[in-house]
């Protein structure tokens, strides 16, 4: 996905289904990135904490989730100077105008809506990757 | 009184100057004669120069108490003969001061000149002299007699004006009194008191009649008022009461209607959380049915298969159902931002988005109005009658007509399509919640559109019908009201918040 070092993409997805999904869907196309994958906010906090952990190139994040959801989490880590620069596309079942208007109100990369099907969850993914592929991420990310 | 004594002083006074010029004429008149007789009958004692014949005549004059001096005098003015009255010896009329004719008065006397004449020759002067005792006696005999004339009648008319002011002025002016008491002080009780039958005696019975009419009417009204305001107290004290139950009926109605609000809000904020939580696992079902039959395809055979299909679609139409539940719960206006909307560029814009197949023509036939509200809906109203429309079409070309009429009070929407029509006795069925008139496996349709539209209208208290010819088409009539949307709004969000006021 993200041409030099290949960045991992950070998966913060509670639902197991939905997960097994995504990674089915990074197999299918082939996609060289690592996915890593952690269910719920504090989680993905503590794993971008986590120093040997490279940070990823982006954050594919649920919105509901239990302990920390989507959202609190984007505060936090829009709070952060070194990690507010992750791209963020929000993954959620939520049609929600308030979820919509939080979210970019915290300058989100995409909103997109789960599927109900593979296939389609495919056709996404592989655009989205098709899109970032193309970003040229600073040398000091 | 003082009119009297004045009027009764000045003809008093008119009468003694009358008589007293009159008194004066007359002496005037008798000494006059008098002294023409001496001069008669002195004429020949003067022409032989008889001075004592003269004297004789003059003795004459004794008789006149009031003649004090007499003279006879010569043409030369020489005396030749006088007489006095005893006491009266002062004054002898000089010579010189002889007149030859003429009657005077000075303060004490009267003096006549006469002359003595033989044959309208001048031979001499008689000269008279009186005193004025006549004069004054008058005078003062008229003066006393004025005096208590004046008196009397004086006391006499005291006594009648009394008289008088008992009988006639005495009984008005206590009738005025009483009458200006009744009118300052409200006092109907007083009478006035009759003393006399005649007329006055009538007026007093009169008035007094009078009076009892007033204390009569007085009393009655007073009884009135009294009443009157006792009434009105009692009914005063049923309002209040009416008022308090009704104002606690009020406060009671208004606790009820805001925990109705509260209430609705809580079921819709449920309903949505539910909805959006049972969406995950249906999802899940759908992904997992997807790789079941992907993966284990060939492993299946074909009933297997179909079994598979079957359970993607339920898992679907779950779906579906969940997010028209959500959406349906979502409808309220309440914080969402209501403006003015130009419903023809609105429209046109939906019928962009709706895309339409070629064979279908959506058509405004007329000017459509500039309305006030969310937007979101008003979008939704169109683009659900419009997609109807387009999903049911069954002829080779379909036409669907938008069209407006202004009323008073609103504005009534007309969205006609010439598809398959509905029969009439599923017109109200349509617009409720799930209803379908074909086979569920048939259709992807879940039956929420209509019932959205319906409550979206019905929010902005407008009314929704259709009218339709099976095989020919339908017509899907709709008002909008035209009042101040704010008021709408605003009644509308009290009722959904919760929040009045």
């Amino acid at each position: 996905m993200l041409q030099q070092n290949y960045k991992p993409v950070l998966l913060v997805e509670d639902d197991t289904v939905d997960a097994m999904a995504v990674e089915k869907a990074f197999k299918h196309l082939n996609i060289k990135n690592k996915l890593a994958h952690t269910t719920n906010g504090e989680e993905a906090l503590e794993y971008l904490k986590n120093t040997d952990n490279t940070k990823p190139g982006i954050i594919f994040l649920d919105l509901n989730m239990p302990k920390m959801g989507g959202i609190e989490f984007m505060k936090v880590i829009k709070a952060d100077d070194n990690l507010k620069k992750i791209p963020v596309v929000i993954l959620t079942t939520s049609k929600t105008e308030q979820d919509r208007v939080k979210t970019f109100d915290l300058r989100i990369a995409g909103y997109i809506m789960k599927p109900m099907y593979q296939n389609s969850l495919i056709e996404m993914i592989d655009k989205i990757h098709q899109y970032w592929e193309m970003t040229i991420f600073p040398d000091d990310y | 009184m003082a009119v009297c004594i004045v009027a009764l002083f000045l003809a008093g006074a008119a009468f003694i100057a009358w008589q007293w010029f009159g008194i004066r004429s007359t002496m005037v008149h008798n000494l006059l004669t008098q002294a023409r007789m001496i001069a008669s009958n002195s004429k020949a004692a003067l022409s032989f120069k008889d001075a004592e014949d003269a004297k004789g005549v003059l003795q004459s004059l004794k008789a006149e108490p009031s003649v004090v001096f007499g003279g006879i005098y010569t043409k030369d003015g020489e005396t030749f003969a006088t007489y006095n009255r005893n006491d009266y010896e002062l004054w002898k009329v000089k010579p010189g001061k002889l007149q030859k004719k003429g009657a005077s008065f000075n303060k004490e006397f009267l003096t006549i000149f006469e002359p003595i004449a033989v044959e309208a020759e001048e031979t001499g002067t008689v000269c008279l002299r009186s005193d004025l005792v006549p004069l004054d006696t008058m005078l003062k005999n008229n003066i006393s007699i004025m005096f208590t004339v004046l008196l009397v009648a004086s006391l006499v008319a005291y006594l009648m004006s009394s008289g008088l002011q008992g009988i006639i002025s005495k009984p008005v002016l206590d009738l005025a009194k009483i009458a200006k008491i009744v009118s300052e002080k409200k006092e109907y009780s007083v009478r006035a008191a009759k003393h006399s039958s005649d007329e006055i005696g009538i007026l007093i019975e009169a008035f007094n009649e009078m009076l009892n009419q007033i204390q009569k009417r007085d009393f009655a009204l007073v009884n009135t008022n009294e009443e009157l305001e006792k009434r009105v107290e009692e009914r005063t004290t049923e309002l209040r009461q009416e008022i308090v139950v009704r104002r606690k009926a009020e406060e009671e109605l208004a606790a009820t209607v805001k925990k109705l609000a509260i209430s609705n809000r809580e079921l819709r904020e449920f309903t949505r959380i539910a909805a959006h939580d049972l969406k995950t696992p249906v999802r899940g079902i759908s992904i997992l049915s997807d790789w079941i039959s992907e993966d284990y395809a060939k492993k299946f055979d074909i009933i297997g298969r179909e079994n598979g299909r079957l359970l993607a679609v339920r898992a679907k139409r779950m779906n579906d159902l969940l997010d028209s539940i959500i959406q349906y719960s979502q409808l309220t206006l309440t914080d969402y931002k209501k403006e003015k909307l130009d419903l023809n560029i609105l429209v046109n814009t939906t019928i962009e988005s709706i895309n339409s197949p070629d064979n279908i023509e959506i058509i405004v036939e007329n000017k459509l109005p500039v309305i006030f509200g969310v937007r979101k809906f008003i979008s939704q109203i169109f683009e659900n009658l419009l997609s109807n429309a387009i999903k049911h079409m069954d002829k080779p070309v379909g036409r669907v007509r938008i069209e407006c009429t202004e009323e008073d009070d609103y504005w009534q929407f007309k969205i006609s399509d010439n598809g398959p029509g509905i029969e009439e006795r599923y017109f109200d069925k349509i617009f409720e919640i799930f209803q379908i008139l074909s086979i569920r496996d048939e259709t992807e349709s879940i039956g929420i559109g209509l019932p959205i539209v319906k409550k979206i209208i019905e929010m902005y208290e407008g009314r929704i019908w259709v009218q339709s010819t099976p095989g020919q088409g339908s017509t899907f009539f709709f008002t909008l009201p035209k009042k101040e949307s704010e008021e709408i709004e605003h009644a509308a969000a009290e009722l959904q918040t919760g929040v009045i006021g």
